[in-house]
């Protein structure tokens, strides 16, 4: 048996001492600056690979894999109580959780989303392990007309993600799909939207807007309130501040859904994991008996989006480790680490260096097991920053906005920027228009232009390449059902009014 | 129809709407629509401003309808959005102050000023808040993180 | 007399240190910072990242040096911050083709390097022509035959218009008379996938990749875009021996300070980055990325930074890129 004799060797090298300590100092600062908005799993693989510069390869790939997956158990956290999410990933979780939290329920929030962290973080590097040269494989059959097909899917989900109005719905995805084709245009390197600054060239950053409606917009609205007490409920005794039974039972489907959907957008190179957190609350909230009430702060809300994004971990090494191609940011710093320990990263990797690979897969299920036990006991320690009076934690969310996005590329075009976006996220916010469609819209428009453009070059300008590919055509019928579904609804519901009149 | 009923920030947020979009469709209609390959860098913006325009209008309109229908708008709390104001143009300003100021200092003026002028608290509290939030933030990000922030001429 | 000796033998030793030091009277007494115009994990990146590691191996520099990523606008935003920081001499910043390219197709641009301190270039990047291993294309021959019969029906993928693998299929295009469709994918991993996945039939790859790609068995390379073989794949023609009348699109990197650097700062980076060209991590380095050895300081590199704005301007030119100075 292969698999048991590689993984036998992986822990024999992951349960050395050194590695078990550069594995914990790894997830640690992962979970810290997860927690910080802006800071994220890249800037900080990134600030900490001259350090691994001195260590064996082996020992830098677990440590630095660890503050990938590491970061993203803490991007939730700030989502959940402060509606700042803390990594790209996780505007999905503050729909809910957030608003867990406003109910005096932001423990179990916060501790739902630590245990799907690790049940589906596990599960990506099983499948990491188990599967990942066939899985490779299948995601070589992605081109441009199933990248299309996919990002269609993803902006399908702009139906599931509207309020009260699904107009207002869909102009904030229109504004997030405007503000994607900002920068220069990919195949004919001009310009669009740029307005001459060169700081605009490459697009509007996504953190940017994220953190300027979210955390600046959410501030902005509670300084029309007088906020002089504490901000939400925070119930005694710790076992309300942990999930209970119900909690789990609800998320049971949630999990599994993440976990596929996480590992399998992570596989591929174009996709990310922000697209996996909206495709797999979508599904979620599409499948879900209680659909009306996501948004309203179900656990399975947060369940779904944090179990993609941790399980788009495993996914996401995939590539970089089977075929050297990095799928995402942060592994592409991975890839640039091999480099600089003198390894070759490619399809040859694994074979070369089995001891990189195993150690690496035994370190991560290690390193989950740390995870949750590092962030279930601070769930109920967490939990009471919102005691905090309103007065102070306000500024301390300002304050964080601007060192995060600050320190993304430190410019300060970024911080005017964020202000910005956090007055349109205030009018948002008081005008009702949803604020998750305008993120959406932001992280798949270029992605899904890029994809009809390439599509159709490759066909010559024949359409049909967008629909004929099996792949692509399978992807578009869950999105026409997808998007069906309200439309169903309402049309059924016109006509029960018109019946009702005409009688 | 009746307008009159409709919310004015409603209305003004569509006109600002159907103003982007038409600006954004302009602004399209000067690059290629369409090239022997397919879409050219033209045609998605131009669909997302004309879409934009078109939507702005059309939910005007359904809030026309819903408001003849009798539905009031709410009151604006003026009150309460001056201070949104106030607190956003603080923001601003603490953003102006960065490169001349640093941040230790911007962000001491910003979170004395909103905790004293906005949200009213004694100046003892806003002086405790402000530097120790500061301290905090300075130790955590420069010291501990190397976060590359903005420096003032002291250094800091 | 015995003072006089004295003298000149103090000024002789002075000058004996002066020329092993490279300069007189600077030492970094601070942390140098070295700026790259990409994200961590590029290529630049990488390249920058590789220099510092050398140069800590072999103790060059008394002070940290750290790698700092300034992004946007292809290089244009790190430009104008170098163009900022004049005179400043704990300052350094990894120079590509872009800095020549970008400044020349975008009128935002307001900074070129003519206005900037070039210190040393240190590698010229070789390219070749890669497809799927199990493509009917065995040789270029072969890829413009297919290209012949149907017009317009190949797709090769590749980075923005202005990059190098766009140059290239242009420059061999009108060589040959054929057409063959450029698709602009944002990241190197998308257009190794593409490849890989027969969404595309061709790429224009780094040898070093390649290389790992070859010895897997997934890709098979066709072309050496180089005038000379290279050395780490011997049996691979160059476009010229297989008959295409192509001239070589250079790609270089390098070192570059701000404008206005003091001489003797300038010099003292000219000393170290030459004790590092001479030392057997970087040539080591070299040979593991396969790069090609192209060190170059002094009256050359200002040579050579006027002389590469003249070979590009015609290629750029060719490749339908509207130029704005």
């Amino acid at each position: 048996m292969d698999i048991l004799a590689g993984l036998t060797q992986g822990f024999a090298v992951a349960l050395e001492p050194m590695n078990l300590f550069w594995c914990f100092i790894g997830v640690f600062f992962g979970t810290v600056v997860g927690v910080l908005p802006g800071l994220g799993p890249s800037a900080t693989v990134a600030l900490l690979l001259p350090l691994t510069m001195q260590m064996n390869p082996t020992a830098g790939l677990i440590m630095l894999a660890g503050i990938y997956y590491g970061a993203k158990y803490g991007g939730s956290t700030t989502a959940i109580l402060l509606n700042v999410p803390g990594e790209s990933a996780s505007v999905v979780t503050c729909l809910d959780g957030f608003e867990m939290a406003r109910q005096g329920r932001a423990g179990p929030a916060l501790g739902i989303a630590a245990i799907s962290s690790f049940v589906a973080g596990t599960f990506g590097v099983a499948l990491l392990m188990l599967v990942a040269p066939p899985v490779a494989e299948f995601a070589l059959r992605f081109g441009p007309p199933e990248y299309f097909a996919l990002m269609a899917l993803g902006l399908s989900m702009v139906v599931l993600l509207a309020g009260r109005s699904m107009i207002k719905a869909l102009l904030a995805m229109l504004v997030g799909l405007w503000l994607a084709t900002i920068g220069i245009d990919l195949f004919t390197d001009g310009p669009r939207y740029t307005f001459e600054q060169i700081e605009l060239m490459d697009g509007v950053d996504f953190v940017v807007v994220a953190i300027g409606v979210f955390a600046i917009g959410e501030v902005l609205a509670n300084l029309s309130v007088k906020a002089s007490g504490q901000m939400f409920p925070v119930p005694k005794g710790l076992r309300n501040l942990l999930p209970n039974w119900q909690d789990l039972k609800d998320s049971r489907f949630a999990l599994v859904n993440g976990s596929i959907v996480g590992f399998f957008v992570g596989v591929l190179p174009g996709a990310g994991s922000t697209i996996a957190s909206f495709v797999s609350y979508g599904l979620e909230k599409a499948v879900s008996r209680r659909r009306e009430r996501f948004g309203t702060g179900v656990v399975e809300g947060v369940a779904a989006p944090e179990a993609a994004n941790n399980s788009e971990t495993g996914g996401a090494l995939v590539p970089l480790l089977t075929l050297g191609i990095p799928g995402s940011g942060t592994t592409a710093i991975l890839l640039a680490a091999l480099i600089l320990w003198g390894l070759r990263p490619g399809p040859l990797l694994i074979q070369d260096n089995p001891q990189i690979f195993w150690g690496l897969v035994a370190s991560m299920y290690i390193g989950n097991v740390m995870l949750l036990i590092l962030n279930l006991p601070m769930v109920p320690l967490f939990a009471q920053i919102l005691r905090l009076p309103g007065y102070v934690l306000y500024p301390v969310i300002l304050g964080v906005s601007i060192v995060g996005v600050y320190s993304l590329d430190q410019r300060l075009f970024d911080v005017w920027l964020v202000g910005g976006f956090g007055l349109l996220g205030f009018l948002m916010r008081r005008l009702e228009y949803p604020s998750a469609p305008l993120i959406l819209g932001l992280v798949l428009g270029d992605l899904m232009e890029n994809a009809v453009r390439q599509s159709l070059m490759m066909s010559n300008g024949d359409v049909s390449i967008l629909y004929s590919r099996p792949l692509a055509a399978t992807m578009l019928l869950f999105t026409a059902a997808i998007l069906a579904g309200p439309l169903f609804r309402q049309v059924s519901s016109w006509r029960l009014k018109a019946m009702e009149r005409e009688a | 129809m009746s307008f009159k009923l409709i919310d004015r920030s409603e209305l003004v947020a569509a006109g600002l709407l159907v103003a982007l979009g038409v600006f954004v469709a302009a602004q399209a209609w000067d690059w290629p629509y369409l090239t022997k390959d397919g879409p050219g860098p033209g045609f998605f913006p131009l669909w997302i401003g004309l879409l934009l325009a078109a939507l702005s209008i059309a939910l005007v309109a359904l809030q026309a309808r819903d408001a003849a229908a009798g539905r009031a708008p709410e009151k604006t709390d003026w009150r309460g959005t001056g201070r949104v104001l106030v607190g956003w143009l603080a923001v601003m300003a603490a953003a102006a102050l960065l490169k001349p100021a640093g941040f230790v200092v911007s962000y001491v003026l910003l979170t004395a000023f909103l905790i004293r002028v906005v949200f009213r608290q004694r100046w003892t509290q806003a002086a405790a808040v402000s530097l120790g939030s500061a301290a905090a933030f300075w130790l955590l990000f420069v010291k501990l993180l190397k976060v590359r922030l903005p420096a003032g001429p002291w250094g800091f | 007399m015995r003072i006089a000796s004295a003298i000149s033998l103090s000024a002789l030793l002075a000058a004996g240190g002066m020329a092993s030091a490279g300069a007189q009277g600077f030492t970094p007494d601070r942390v140098v910072e070295v700026m790259v115009h990409s994200g961590p994990g590029a290529g630049n990146d990488v390249f920058a990242r590789s220099v510092l590691k050398v140069l800590n191996a072999i103790k060059a520099v008394p002070q940290n040096m750290q790698v700092v990523n300034k992004t946007g606008g292809g290089g244009l935003v790190a430009m104008s911050y170098l163009s900022e920081k004049k005179g400043e001499t704990h300052l350094l910043a990894v120079f590509t083709s872009v800095w020549w390219v970008n400044p020349m197709i975008r009128k935002e641009a307001k900074v070129t390097m003519r206005d900037l301190t070039p210190v040393a270039r240190l590698v010229l990047e070789p390219a070749v022509m890669a497809v799927r291993a199990d493509s009917p294309y065995k040789t270029t021959k072969d890829f413009i035959a297919a290209a012949k019969q149907n017009p317009g029906k190949l797709k090769q993928s590749g980075g923005s218009l202005s990059s190098r693998d766009n140059s290239y299929r242009f420059l061999l295009m009108k060589a040959t008379g054929t057409e063959w469709q450029f698709i602009s994918m944002k990241s190197g991993g998308e257009r190794v996938a593409a490849l890989l996945g027969g969404h595309v039939d061709a790429m224009v790859m780094e040898p070093a990749e390649a290389l790992e790609q070859i010895r897997a068995g997934k890709v098979r390379v066709i072309a050496t875009l180089m005038n000379q073989r290279l050395a780490s794949m011997p049996d691979v023609p160059t476009l010229k021996e297989q008959g295409f009348n192509v001239p070589e699109v250079p790609q270089a990197r390098g070192f570059v300070g701000p404008p206005a650097m003091p001489a003797n700062v300038k010099a003292y980076w000219e000393g170290v980055f030459t004790r590092m060209h001479k030392s057997s991590e970087w040539q080591g380095f070299l040979k593991e990325n396969l790069y090609e050895d192209g060190f170059l300081t002094g009256k050359g590199l200002v040579a050579f930074v006027a002389e590469y704005e003249k070979t590009m301007r015609p290629i750029l030119k060719e490749a339908g890129i509207k130029l704005v100075r």
